[in-house]
């Protein structure tokens, strides 16, 4: 069956988080200079005019919303594509996909220059009337637990008390499973790796939207579905509050599409119909005046304020831990190769090599998922975090160890020589306390480098303080205030280590002019 | 006491010893002169094995050391615990101060107990003169002061035989007499040296035997004396008469 391999297809989606953080901050900063300059723009005139429809949506989304066909690599298939098609020839202009990360699309749409509605999944919940307009509903789904298939005692969130649970971020299942209580949520950027995590036993369920459980259980012999949907959610279109006009067009294309079977044919053939979605056909909308819900974060410090402090407990710990690993081992692999015996000194100079030369976020998900995967190594998130960050430092470090080596003169070489040490006590009592003073500077530096760095984990679940920032921002839409409060948390944290660092270096100096 | 027979050693395509034979007999204090580049520096990095020598033997008391590659790195430590050396340019250990300089082999490589190794430091601490220095840091300290806790650091392994090369040309002249005077008094208490230098007032002073070494040979030996006041040979005469301008 053709779906079986789409989920295959999906899983690149998630090769795009790392850049999201970035995004963000350059949302803010977007958002800061030009939503009180630039008048509201792109009506539906302006649209007509152009005799295009821009929809934004992630293309990394996966089956069986939007994805790549498996025949044809380089086209968009899934019900949305259709949907958004049908959607603009109702409107009597042309479709075009524009492409933006999934969790980013609320503020991206921004003042539309960049597309004009979402048709994306997005769930037409009170968090998102709260940001946006949206359209009637065109698809009706409900939240899915998807369990390992040995399990028997998970059926529903009442079960799964003090047990981790796969969210997709800023999803309505994230909001469900932490507006519940007492679950453990884990936060992931895509809808293909939480189930990976479940398959190894990282996880004891997964929360979804039924259609994403559904395809991407066709075919797993290791998961199944627990219970059924419940919560029933909404996808609609959201459209710039802006344009009421582009808004009241939409609905009466939706309920057109409804009427003459389109939809009921563009679902089926994506294996989506259920009587269930008949309910589109007499929805009425009871919501339509939900006040616009923009919280300052600055305002409600005593709400975010502890949030983001406990996120950055994990990154200090996982960067304190990190560096331990790091400066061990980066000592062991500067010896090996200044000192080793060949085989040793190639392994040595092949590691730090590798290790320099290939992108942490490639080391992470190797660690994480390659070894799940490959070898049944389930490392958690924390200590597959401390482990990749650590490995990867200690190849810097190794080289900032080495500089200190051979900065060390050769007559301090010589003189332990003469006075009739083995090169080993040599290298212990002479050249490595000389060698180390002269890389400490380099290796604090490091240090205070990877308080920053270690944001990166949040690609493995693991909320730290940049992912927090980043759910909150998205939650409270004050991404100036959210990022604020972040960079000063950020900016404390490594004006102590710095402190802490230009301490250990005097007092390591003080005997040494 | 030292024997060196036929001692030979190249760098690349450059002989830089070419058959040297020494004799040295316990107590007495050795004076090597020369041309610059003759191999002077080369002859005792030999002798202590920072160079291994091509061909000959090296024989400090009981051990025999043969060139090429026949020494293992063992024999060499063996050979340099007989022979301590003292350098031009001192190299102490900047992070340790002058009395941890001085216990650093008694303490690391004899492994004598801290306390008998301290009072043995501080012993010969006195005896260079720097009691009042034992606590500060090479860096805190003068050119002649640093090379006096050098030949400390040598004498605290007791070795047989002390080899320095040019022990005083780093220093300005008026600090030369301190570091001329504790090796005069260590040629007076029967310590066996073999000293390089160009300072004439030291080979002087200290010498039993002055050494002329010429392209890597031994080209003329005798008392100072005789070497200073009657040279036979016609280089050891060309380079007196330059080094004393
Ligand atoms: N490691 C080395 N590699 C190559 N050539 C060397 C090396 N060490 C010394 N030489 C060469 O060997 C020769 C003898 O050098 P050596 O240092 O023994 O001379 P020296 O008699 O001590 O001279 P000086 O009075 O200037 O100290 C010189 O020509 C020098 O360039
Ligand atoms: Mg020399």
């Amino acid at each position: 069956m053709q779906i079986a391999g789409l989920a295959v297809a999906s899983g690149r989606r998630s090769h795009w988080s790392f850049h999201r953080r970035w995004r963000c901050l350059h949302l803010a900063l977007i958002a800061l200079f030009s939503l009180p300059l630039l008048p509201a723009r792109a009506d539906l005139s302006e649209l007509r005019q152009r005799g295009v429809l821009r929809w934004g949506n992630d293309a990394e989304g996966g089956a069986p919303y939007i994805y790549h066909d498996p025949d044809h690599a380089d086209r968009l298939i899934g019900f949305e594509v259709e949907f958004a098609e049908a959607l603009a020839g109702r409107l009597g202009v042309k479709s075009e996909f524009v492409q933006n990360n999934w969790d980013m699309l609320v503020p991206a749409l921004g003042d539309g220059t960049k597309f004009d509605v979402i048709i994306a999944g997005l769930e037409r919940s009170p968090e998102n009337l709260g940001k946006l307009a949206m359209s009637r509903p065109y698809f009706i789904f409900g939240q899915q637990l998807v369990v390992r298939a040995e399990a028997t005692n998970f059926t529903s969130l009442d079960d799964l008390r003090g047990r981790a649970v796969g969210v997709l971020s800023a999803s309505g299942s994230h909001h469900l499973v932490e507006r519940h209580g007492g679950i453990e949520a884990k936060v992931y950027q895509d809808n293909v790796n939480y189930f990976r995590d479940l398959e190894v036993g990282r996880l004891d369920a997964v929360l979804t939207d039924s259609p994403i459980a559904q395809v991407n259980l066709v075919g797993n012999t290791k998961l199944k579905l627990a219970g059924k949907p419940f919560a029933p959610g909404y996808y609609a279109v959201g459209v710039r509050r802006e344009d009421p006009l582009l808004l009241a067009k939409i609905n009466e294309a939706i309920g057109a599409l409804i009427v003459d079977g389109t939809l009921e044919r563009i679902y089926t053939k994506y294996a989506l119909w259920s009587p269930e979605q008949m309910a589109l056909r007499d929805w009425k909308a009871d919501d339509s005046v939900i006040a616009q819900t923009q919280h300052s974060a600055l305002r409600d410090w005593r709400t975010y304020l502890p949030l983001l402090l406990r996120a950055s407990v994990t990154t200090i710990w996982i960067t304190c831990a990190g560096m331990v690993l790091a400066v061990v081992w980066g000592l062991a692999l500067a010896l090996f190769r200044m000192y080793g015996p060949a085989p040793v000194r190639w392994l040595s100079i092949a590691y730090i090599e590798v290790f320099r030369g290939t992108p942490l976020l490639l080391q992470i998900y190797f660690i994480y998922f390659g070894l799940a995967q490959q070898l049944g190594l389930k490392l958690s998130a924390g200590v597959a975090a401390v482990v990749s960050l650590g490995l990867n430092y200690a190849a810097t470090e190794a080289e900032n160890y080495r500089a200190g080596l051979q900065a060390v003169p050769r007559g301090q070489t010589e003189a332990a020589l003469a006075l009739g040490m083995t090169r080993a006590l040599a290298i212990r009592r002479v050249i490595l306390p000389q060698a180390l003073r002269i890389s400490l500077p380099s290796v604090t530096n490091d240090f205070i480098a990877m308080f920053k760095d270690s944001s990166i984990v949040s690609v493995i679940a693991l909320v730290e303080l940049t992912k927090e920032y980043q759910i909150r921002a998205i939650d409270s839409g004050d991404y100036i205030g959210m990022g604020l409060m972040t960079a000063a948390i950020y900016f404390v944290m490594s004006y102590l280590a710095s402190l802490g660092a230009r301490q250990i270096e005097r007092r390591m100096n003080r005997d040494h002019r | 006491m030292i024997t060196v027979e036929a001692l030979t050693k190249s760098f690349g395509s450059t002989r830089v010893l070419d058959g040297l034979d020494h004799r040295q007999a316990a107590g007495e204090t050795v004076a090597l002169i020369g041309p610059s580049g003759c191999g002077k520096s080369t002859f005792l990095r030999c002798l202590n094995q920072l160079e291994t020598h091509d061909t000959g033997r090296i024989t400090i008391g009981d051990l025999t050391l043969e060139g090429g590659r026949a020494a293992t790195t063992e024999q060499q430590r063996q050979l340099r615990l007989r022979a301590g050396m003292v350098f031009q340019q001192f190299h102490l250990f900047p992070h340790r101060t002058a009395l941890e300089n001085v216990m650093e082999g008694p303490l690391h490589i004899l492994r004598e107990p801290r306390a008998e190794a301290e009072a043995r430091a501080r012993d010969l601490l006195a005896k260079v003169d720097l009691s009042a220095r034992a606590d500060h840091l090479p860096g805190q300290l003068s050119g002649g002061q640093q090379q006096r806790v050098a030949i400390a650091r040598a004498l605290a392994m007791r070795p047989q035989l002390l080899l320095l090369d040019e022990p005083t040309s780093a220093l300005d002249p008026e600090l030369r007499d301190e570091v001329r005077s504790v090796l005069r008094q260590l040629a007076e208490e029967g310590m066996t040296m073999l000293v390089v230098t160009h300072d004439m007032q030291l080979a002087r002073e200290v010498a039993d035997q002055v050494v002329f070494l010429h392209q890597g040979r031994v080209a003329e030996s005798g008392t100072p004396e005789a070497i200073f006041n009657a040279p036979t040979h016609e280089r050891t005469r060309d380079f007196l008469r330059k080094v004393r301008g």
